[in-house]
């Protein structure tokens, strides 16, 4: 391999007062947005840090399983500053009518969290529409709105495991990572829920983004392990044991993401940019603490660090052939890095060797995957300049279009902020072979081709570099007519446009948030949306199903409820196998 | 039965579209409604009288009648303040950027009181304005200072001058020299009653923490409207979304 080390003399490097941030160009194309991993300011992680910090006590007030373990269960959260109800239902459900899809009707579990405590009548509102979810209505009291369904390959398989005794074989788990799986968590004021603004003003325990939600799939995985040792104990009481508590922390909760998530990066271009941006500054923070020079002990971690993630993406079971090749090209190269470090540590160090200069040999050398993969390393090692970034992750979406802007101008911003869009060739057939739209099916948004499927004429307008490059053309020849005019006047002449000014006008002034790629090209891969959105949730082992849909982990790695008084080390990224003890004590229960 | 704003706001958006508003219209005119309910302005029930003829409408925008310096003049096509209040109100901001104040007349325009939002919207970059118009036997004026939330809404009975279905609109960098101007062009006659921003904030609030309410039928109308930009779902369709 070459070397990413290069023992040339270097001019020290003082903290610049402006933070070499990657530009726009490099980050918002959709393969590198495809490759992000989750990092300490994903919002499971910040969630769980906030949760251990504040030891939220976190207990069951009702139980109320039968022998199966269907039935009902509250539990109470003391956060810091509320109480919250998780409220849970267990259902017979046919495997059969197992589906994760959007469309299904029927799960295993459905479940929703609310303010408060839950008295006996508001229980029974709860147990009539929760199980129906998008069927049914709740209210304010509500924030969110979730259901799972078991792992036909892992959940029988626990229980039968620990009825007769014994803990699950390890290798059985890392095949799969976790007992239920979630298909939807909805909030922000869908069904009757409280809306988004309510929970950011009045609670502020989850007054950052998707914080509710997480909660909802991190009590879900609390639940599912409770759920399987009490079956088992259930079963067979005077053999069966319960799930060791390392086991334990290696079950995440299972998740399936399909294009209902893809909208929503286009629709929310300004808390993209913000969450984007917020990692932007991790990066580029970590990279400038490092530009003097890097310590030998972070170096240690680092290729520590390379070690573990090479583990987890062996670890990794997917039947997709381009993620199977992926992980695969990304160990490699992370060996090669954690080779490198461990035979030149001391030359690293002598020469002030800077992580400027391995991110620009990754840069060079290595592929987009893996640069992600050591960005988040990176990010990984600095929590005291980083974690202070997870309360600037919100942000309102509030568009204004500037009417006194000349057309002039806005021509040239366009050419200048949009010269991406402008590069597309829409008259090449493939340009407008795809088309979005939402289906009568629960308005799920669907991927359609172009003068093949039906509903090209309903598209949802997602295909931002076609409107940037029509609003253009419209501009380029008004202008040409009324060179003196503003934005007032051209959208009195063509008001359609007047959304494509406001949001061209508006992002203009933020560096992220417009992601570069035509999404309605025939080739598109909407995938890169999902797991780019699924990275700032937080998950790792991403199992794409086909280019529309993944499956991934949540909180596998992450402490149990259990472990909230307990001192904590926010290292749960990149899961991996955990080193078992031989024995395991009989239930005493 | 009770919706959240979140809610209402996807339903309307897709209703609007559903009647055939493009994407800033239908952005707009949901921020319209949603606005003037939850600050007590009885968004909803405006919507629901409103509805019979946007079926109808032909999304007319406004038409240049006439430009002068710092003012001009509307034709409303008989729309709704929903499709061309924007466009009005745009105007009179950038009148008033280029000359200190604008002012814009807006006739033969309904459902006027939607205009608030959009005044509230346009404050929000550092503009003053006043919006006033005659309805029935009482004139309406909204005022907003620059970076303000809510308005000031008076009431004035009657008012003898103005023209019927129009709305005039005032831009300045502060809410004295506006009224000034609007004192100059109108006078309102007595004022009867004035609407603070705090019963407006207390609206907003409970409806927050409430949902807020809506009758049966209009969420049914909307869902109807909604169901116009929805694709109908076959097998090959479902391969669409991944199976």
């Amino acid at each position: 391999m070459h070397s990413p080390y290069r023992p040339t003399a270097k001019h020290s490097h003082s903290q610049s007062a402006v933070l070499p941030m990657r530009p726009a160009s490099q980050v918002m194309q959709l393969n590198r947005l495809g490759s992000f991993h989750q990092s300490r300011l994903s919002f499971m992680r910040t969630l769980v840090r906030r949760m251990v910090r504040e030891n939220w006590q976190i207990n069951s007030t009702v139980f109320d399983l039968d022998t199966e373990g269907y039935g009902t269960a509250v539990y109470e959260v003391k956060a810091k500053y509320g109480t919250y109800s998780y409220v849970l239902f267990s259902h017979y459900l046919d495997p059969e009518n197992r589906n994760d899809r959007v469309i299904a009707d029927q799960w295993d579990l459905t479940m929703a969290l609310c303010e408060g405590t839950v008295n006996a009548e508001q229980l029974e509102f709860l147990r009539s529409n929760v199980p129906k979810q998008e069927a049914g209505r709740v209210d304010s009291r509500v924030f969110v709105l979730s259901r799972g369904n078991r792992s036909g390959r892992t959940f029988d398989y626990v229980v039968d495991e620990l009825a007769q005794g014994r803990q699950p074989d390890i290798d059985v788990i890392a095949e799969v990572g976790y007992l239920y799986r979630t298909t939807a968590a909805y909030g922000s004021g869908k069904l009757g829920m409280a809306d988004w603004e309510k929970v950011r003003t009045k609670h502020r325990d989850f007054a950052r983004p998707f914080a509710a939600e997480m909660f909802t799939c991190f009590m879900l995985r609390h639940f599912s392990l409770q759920h399987a040792d009490y079956i088992a104990a259930q079963r067979a009481p005077k053999t069966a044991v319960k799930l060791d508590d390392d086991i334990k922390r290696y079950f995440g909760i299972g998740n399936s993401t399909g294009l209902g998530m893809a909208p929503f990066l286009i629709n929310h271009p300004l808390l993209i940019n913000q969450w984007i941006e917020q990692r932007e500054t991790a990066l580029a923070r970590a990279i400038v603490a490092g530009a003097d020079g890097i310590h030998a002990d972070l170096l240690e971690r680092f290729e520590t660090a390379a070690g573990r993630v090479v583990q987890h993406l062996g670890e990794i079971s997917t039947g997709d052939t381009q993620q199977n090749m992926s992980n695969g090209l990304v160990r490699d190269e992370l060996q090669q890095l954690a080779q490198w470090l461990s035979a030149e540590r001391d030359n690293i160090v002598a020469s002030r060797y800077s992580w400027a200069d391995l991110v620009q040999y990754a840069e060079q050398s290595w592929h987009i995957e893996t640069q992600e993969v050591i960005n988040t390393m990176l990010i990984e090692l600095y929590p005291e300049l980083v974690d202070d970034l997870e309360d600037m992750m919100c942000v309102e979406e509030d568009q204004h279009l500037i009417p006194q802007m000349s057309l002039a101008d806005l021509q040239a911003l366009i050419e200048d902020k949009y010269d991406w869009a402008l590069a597309i060739d829409f008259g090449q057939m493939e340009s407008q072979g795809s088309f979005w739209y939402r289906s009568e099916e629960k308005m799920e948004p669907r991927l359609g081709q172009s003068n093949v499927d039906l509903g090209m004429e309903k598209q949802m307008p997602l295909a931002i570099g076609r409107m940037v490059r029509e609003c253009y053309d419209q501009i380029s020849g008004h202008i040409e007519q009324f060179p003196l005019q503003d934005v007032a006047h051209f959208i009195l002449q063509q008001p359609n446009l007047s959304g494509a000014i406001c949001r061209i006008q508006t992002m203009a002034q933020s560096q992220y948030g417009d992601i570069r790629e035509n999404l309605v090209h025939s080739d598109v891969l909407p995938i890169h949306l999902l797991r780019c959105k699924l990275s700032f949730f937080g998950v790792s082992k991403f199992d794409p199903r086909s280019r529309l849909w993944v499956r991934n982990t949540m909180f596998q790695g992450a402490p149990l409820v259990s472990d909230f008084d307990k001192p904590f080390f926010d290292d749960w990224q990149f899961p991996i196998k955990p080193v078992l003890s031989k024995n395991t004590a009989p239930s005493s229960t | 039965m009770r919706v959240s704003r979140n809610e209402l706001t996807a339903s309307l958006k897709k209703a609007f579209e559903g009647l055939g508003f493009s994407v800033g219209d239908y952005q707009d005119a949901a921020a319209m409604v949603i606005w003037s309910q939850m600050h007590g302005l009885n968004g909803l029930q405006q919507l629901q009288e409103a509805l019979p003829s946007l079926y109808s409408c032909l999304c007319l925008h406004c038409k240049l009648i006439s430009n002068g310096d710092n003012h001009a003049v509307l034709d409303g096509q008989s729309s709704s303040i929903l499709l061309c209040g924007s466009q009005a109100v745009r105007l009179a901001c950038a009148l008033a950027r280029q000359h200190g104040c604008g002012q814009v007349q807006l006739n033969n325009c309904h459902n006027r009181r939607f205009i608030a939002q959009r005044l509230v919207s346009a404050a929000q970059l550092d503009s003053a304005l006043v919006a006033y118009w005659v309805e029935g036997d009482s004139g309406f004026k909204f005022s907003i200072e620059p970076r303000a939330k809510q308005p000031t809404v008076s009431r004035y009975s009657p008012s003898p001058i103005a023209a019927v279905q129009s709305l005039m609109i005032f831009v300045g960098n502060d809410l004295a020299s506006v009224e000034e101007k609007f004192s100059v062009a109108i006078n309102p006659g007595p004022l009867t009653e004035i609407t603070s921003p705090d019963t407006m904030i207390d609206s907003y609030n409970d409806m927050l923490e409430q949902g807020i309410e809506i009758d049966d039928n209009l969420w049914h109308e909307l869902d109807n409207l909604v169901a116009r930009v929805l694709v109908e779902s076959t097998e090959s369709s479902r391969a669409g979304a991944g199976d």
